[in-house]
């Protein structure tokens, strides 16, 4: 069984779409988690952005969607 | 028949604006869930990358998964000379959905995985995109896969 996510979690989700330029000045590179419409954490990794998440919200971290916020261009290729 | 529909991201990449309007840097993503051993993994947003031969999986996405590691002496690079990452090759098993919580069915594929956490989760053509349907009008802001 494949549990889904909630309506708040998409809505969370299309927020980071919306705000993306801000949050590309303010968090290049980085993984973000966002519970209700608010950056709730952040880290180099997911499970530094949702430890944080965790801790502000106490809510269930599959709740909270965790983004990589890309700032710039990136190639990535194999040798 | 199943669809999935995909978000159009349109991200402002200031150095891309600095000398002329580029205006907005367009993305295809969706919603991407792992099978674990007992469970399914949280949704993760994807890039769907046409440009890529196989998907590329951040440590924190794969580490959980039910992943069966294939190979380990591959490197990735990137336009920096000089500049590369380890990666494995392994097979996971995973399904894409949207937020009417539309869901794929399984799909199991060989992707790379790597040891850093410092990139998006891409999603590339190896046992994912070139087994689907897909569709893709940014002009009207549609895109999705049937199944």
């Amino acid at each position: 069984m494949i549990e889904l996510e909630s309506k708040r979690y998409f809505e969370d989700m299309m927020w980071t779409e919306e705000n993306q330029p801000e949050l590309s000045e303010t968090y290049p590179n980085m993984w973000i988690a966002v519970y209700q419409k608010k950056v709730v954490g952040v880290g180099k990794s997911i499970s530094e952005a949702e430890a944080e998440a965790k801790k502000t919200t106490n809510t269930d971290i599959r709740e909270i969607p965790v983004v990589f916020i890309e700032h710039g261009a990136h190639i990535y290729w194999n040798e | 028949m199943e669809r999935i529909n995909f978000v159009i991201s349109r991200e402002i990449q200031k150095d891309l604006n600095k000398d002329i309007n580029f205006g907005r840097a367009i993305r295809i993503k969706t919603e991407v869930k792992f099978k674990q051993m007992k469970s399914w993994s949280r949704s993760f947003f994807a890039i769907i990358d046409t440009g890529a031969y196989i998907s590329l999986l951040p440590h924190d996405v794969w580490k959980n998964a039910d992943v069966e590691i294939i190979g380990t002496n591959y490197w990735l690079r990137g336009l920096v000379p000089n500049s590369k990452f380890p990666v494995k090759l392994g097979r996971v098993k995973c399904v894409l959905l949207d937020s009417k919580l539309n869901i794929s069915d399984g799909i199991g594929m060989l992707a790379f995985l790597s040891d850093s956490e410092q990139m998006p989760l891409i999603l590339g053509f190896k046992d994912v995109l070139e087994k689907i349907k897909m569709f893709i009008d940014c002009k009207n802001n549609e895109a999705y896969i049937e199944e």
